[in-house]
């Protein structure tokens, strides 16, 4: 199983698939719409309420343990390259290689500080699809469509897991006949893992023969397939789209207006330009986000 | 009535094959009928199977003569609208299911014969009811047990509602408690729903009964159809290899019953032997001692005898994979050098984690783990190659080279072995020419068949030499003939100072060949002794032959010893 994923039983079945996929991603295109840091941080904020009522804090985490490196990254890069800001915090040091004379600038600071907001916002909408819709339930939205290609997909996604398991049994086999897969070079221990790839392949292709056969026997390849589902369409659907799409006509109403504009360069621009109408439209943005999640909040067992 | 399946002058050859792999078949199929069909390991069984859903020529390829029919249809007109009325069920349950989660699993095959959604529902509904598998409805396929994905695969199969089912050897794979479960739902819709049924099974003991007819196959032709009593009396004259235990054992004494089940063997046994009826007195059992203090004075008072030094000992052994509960749990055993130990116990138990620990691919927790008195807490598993010998559930994870000798030089070279003189030459023809591999030591050991790529595996630790040899679920997947052969030759290794330990599913194999048996329980050891001692008091851990003298004589669980008793008995001048 993924190990960030719930298993299927704990998944929310009282709403549509299309819903649990389609507000994480609104979340995701905002993330990447929005440049304003105040609206940034309302993302966030709707985001981080998301996951909380939701129960998927912990997916969350486990996504930020692999994710931090990545972050701070984005952050140090951007403050070492960018040096378009007029507001000098420090200069001075060694020439390095690619960087030059480091130039340390308070609008690169925010720019990067920006940055990481919107990774934050993109991972913790990439952990609430993950919280919130099995690899089946997305799967079995587009076999409506696409029915030969999603059984394709689904195949790999049994596929990687089972490769992992018979990849750790050969490595064993391979021990207990005396190869000593951890000594050597780099070089070296690849070399060693070459029977490990060879048993690998042998072995998908064998498999891949015997489902083959199996999916065949089951009538696979008749012709166009009906798809499966047990998914229903109910009123608590039709009020988190609703809220959806309020959401989406505030932010193309906010980007014509160009209210959430912000200049980072070469003087970072006001925090507020228009004042409390800033604020009151990150806000909003903010509360008609973080409402669904209210709404689609985890019953208690 | 027309027949629900019907060969005409079938032959059949695989893509490249020198021979066919069924040849002039004629042979008819009853509706309702419940068909087991039987033979050694590439007799043409399975492809007679997938003759009849159109696998073969479809999927497979080849060349075939003559006809095949579904209730006068002709199988190819179908096409793979054939699953509509012929399901199949396959051997490996891991290998033959295609959705990750169970309800959309059992929905596949309905998906693409194109059944319409609201049909579908009621369908899967209704078989997850009868399968008792709606609580697992929304868990993954991968997450479940052998006989649960087994059982899965059935009701996928059941959901299409054919009229035939096929299935080619479903139980294999699985431990005594799942094969009889799955054995149980196929009888159950062949006595409720009247489903015709077509059992490909090695395991006589466990379906014989089951059966209306017997059809038994050798090298692509039908030796054998009719009655299951029928076929008993033509195995003893003609494949006695193909025999359950209870009827081989009368075969053997020279008596003329061939009873397929144990009841109708202990009333022949009864016949015979006086007193047989009565249950023999039982010994009154010593006053119990706490299981602790007993046998930390077993090992204190314990004789110096033969064969009675330690190869392992495992003391107070625990072990838990990460983030899980303990598999081991304070585990006390002692496997004596120079005999076979068996295994048992049921799934889950920690028999395999046990063997690792054997190997050092696990580390105990706690507790220590001795080999010849060195504790293996400090060693890695390469360091014990060409003393202990490793040999996994999948033969496959062994073979990866071109041939077999390469295979085999392979492993010398690893073991610090000389490759490629003569001394070498010499070593791997003796190992291939006990295991019956030397035909084959310059083919790719990948196209070898189930049984001899078990023994080809086994050949590639042999050759290193092991003074011990590990082995999980060695019978798994072998026909009878290919079982008495592995076990011949385990004797032969252990008679010459070999020590092995076993993991086994098979209480037949370990009554027959093994010297200690030890039942795992909930990661302890819970009883060890010799076979006679262990597996004739319970009720599942017991062979055939044991619960046929069962009041007779306790102490009897090989057919060799149960031979002996009833040739004993026997009135002088009966014959078979």
């Amino acid at each position: 199983m993924n190990a960030f994923q719930l298993p299927e039983h704990e998944t929310d079945w009282r709403y549509h698939a299309a819903t649990l996929v389609c507000y994480p991603l609104l979340l995701m295109v905002l993330a990447v719409w929005v440049d304003h840091p105040v609206f940034l941080l309302a993302l966030l904020t709707a985001t981080l309420i998301s996951l909380g009522v939701s129960g998927g804090l912990d997916t969350y985490g486990r996504l930020l343990r692999y994710g931090w490196w990545l972050l701070l990254l984005v952050f140090v890069l951007n403050v070492l390259i960018n040096k378009n800001g007029l507001t000098v915090l420090w200069t001075g040091g060694p020439k390095l290689w690619v960087f030059g004379k480091l130039r340390i600038t308070l609008e690169s600071m925010v720019y990067a500080g920006a940055m990481i907001v919107r990774f934050a916002v993109i991972l913790g909408s990439t952990a609430l699809y993950m919280h919130h819709v099995s690899g089946d339930r997305a799967l079995g939205l587009f076999a409506r469509f696409a029915g030969k290609s999603a059984v394709v997909a689904m195949l790999t996604t049994r596929l990687i897991p089972y490769l992992g398991t018979q990849a750790t049994a050969v490595g064993d086999v391979l021990r207990t006949r005396g190869v000593r897969l951890e000594e050597g070079k780099l070089l070296t221990r690849l070399r060693k893992r070459g029977p490990m790839l060879n048993v690998l392949l042998v072995s998908s292709l064998e498999g891949s023969w015997q489902v083959a056969e199996a999916m065949e026997a089951r009538g696979f390849g008749l012709g166009r397939r009906t798809a499966y589902t047990r998914e229903r369409w109910s009123g608590r659907d039709a009020l988190i789209w609703l809220l959806l799409m309020l959401t989406v006509g505030l932010a193309s109403w906010l980007s014509v207006t160009d209210a959430w504009t912000f200049s980072y360069y070469p003087r970072r621009g006001a925090w507020l330009a228009d004042g409390i109408w800033t604020l009151l439209g990150a806000l909003l943005l903010g509360g008609l986000l973080a409402a669904p999640a209210l709404l689609m909040k985890r019953r208690t067992k | 009535m027309r027949p629900e399946l019907e060969v005409q002058q079938l032959t059949y050859w695989y893509p490249d094959a020198a021979r066919p792999a069924l040849s002039q078949l004629d042979w008819q199929l009853t509706r309702g009928e419940f068909v087991l069909l039987v033979g050694p390991s590439g007799c043409g069984k399975s492809t007679l199977l997938r003759t009849f859903n159109g696998l073969v020529p479809e999927f497979y390829g080849g060349q075939i003569a003559g006809t095949v029919r579904y209730r006068g249809q002709v199988v190819r007109d179908l096409g793979r609208g054939i699953a509509r009325h012929v399901g199949m069920v396959f051997q490996d349950p891991e290998r033959q299911l295609v959705m990750s989660e169970v309800e959309r699993e059992i929905a596949f095959g309905l998906e693409n014969i194109q059944v319409p959604q609201a049909e579908m529902r009621r369908r899967v509904a209704e078989i997850m009811a009868f399968f008792d598998l709606t609580r697992l409805r929304h868990k993954r396929t991968t997450d479940l047990s052998g006989g649960e994905k087994q059982k899965v695969a059935l009701a996928a199969v059941m959901a299409l509602q054919p009229d035939v089912l096929l299935l080619d050897e479903p139980t294999s794979q699985l431990d005594p408690g799942s094969a009889q479960e799955i054995l149980d739902l196929v009888k159950r819709m062949h006595e409720e729903l009247g489903l015709t049924v077509v059992l490909v099974e090695q395991r006589l003991d466990r379906v014989l009964h089951l059966a209306d007819r017997v059809v038994a196959m050798h090298e692509g032709v039908i030796e054998y159809d009719g009655s299951p009593a029928g076929f008993a009396h033509h195995a003893a004259e003609v494949r006695p290899e193909l025999l359950a235990p209870v009827t081989k054992l009368f075969a053997a004494a020279g008596l003329p019953e061939r009873p397929l089940t144990v009841r109708d063997a202990r009333l022949a046994v009864a016949a015979y032997v006086e007193g047989a009826t009565a249950p023999a007195p039982v010994a009154p059992e010593p006053a119990k001692l706490p299981a602790r203090m007993k046998e930390a004075l077993t090992r204190l008072f314990r004789p110096a005898e033969p064969g009675s030094e330690a190869m392992y000992e495992l003391r107070q052994v625990r072990f838990a994979y990460e983030g899980m509960r303990d598999v081991l749990k304070g585990l006390d055993l002692v496997v004596p050098k120079g005999r076979m130990t068996a295994l048992l116990g049921a799934n889950g138990t920690g028999k395999s984690t046990l063997l690792r620990h054997l190997v050092a691919l696990h580390r105990a927790q706690e507790g220590k783990v001795l080999l010849e008195g060195q504790d293996l807490g400090q060693r890695q598993a390469e360091d014990l190659a060409g003393t202990v010998g490793y040999l996994s559930q999948n033969p496959g994870d062994y073979l990866f080279h071109d041939t077999l000798k390469q295979e085999c030089e392979f492993s010398r070279e690893l073991a610090g072995l000389s490759v490629g003189d003569a001394a070498s030459e010499q070593a791997i023809e003796d190992v291939l020419t006990t295991l019956g591999l030397l035909a084959h030591r310059d083919h790719n050991p990948r196209d070898l068949s189930g049984g001899e790529r078990q023994r080809a595996a086994l050949a590639t630790v042999l050759v290193q030499h092991p003074r011990v040899l590990l082995l999980d679920e060695p019978t798994r997947g072998l026909d009878s003939g290919q079982k008495d052969t592995l076990g011949s030759w385990l004797h032969h290794y252990v008679a010459e100072g070999g020590t092995v330990v076993l993991i086994t599913h098979d209480i037949e194999f370990a009554a027959e060949y093994a010297e200690q048996v030890v039942l795992l329980d909930d990661g302890q050891v819970v009883a060890t002794g010799s076979p006679q001692e262990m597996l004739t008091r319970g009720l599942f851990y017991t062979p055939q032959v044991a619960r046929v003298f069962r009041g007779v004589n306790n102490s009897i669980v090989t057919l060799a010893a149960g031979v002996e008793r009833l040739t004993a008995a026997r009135p002088a001048g009966t014959r078979a």
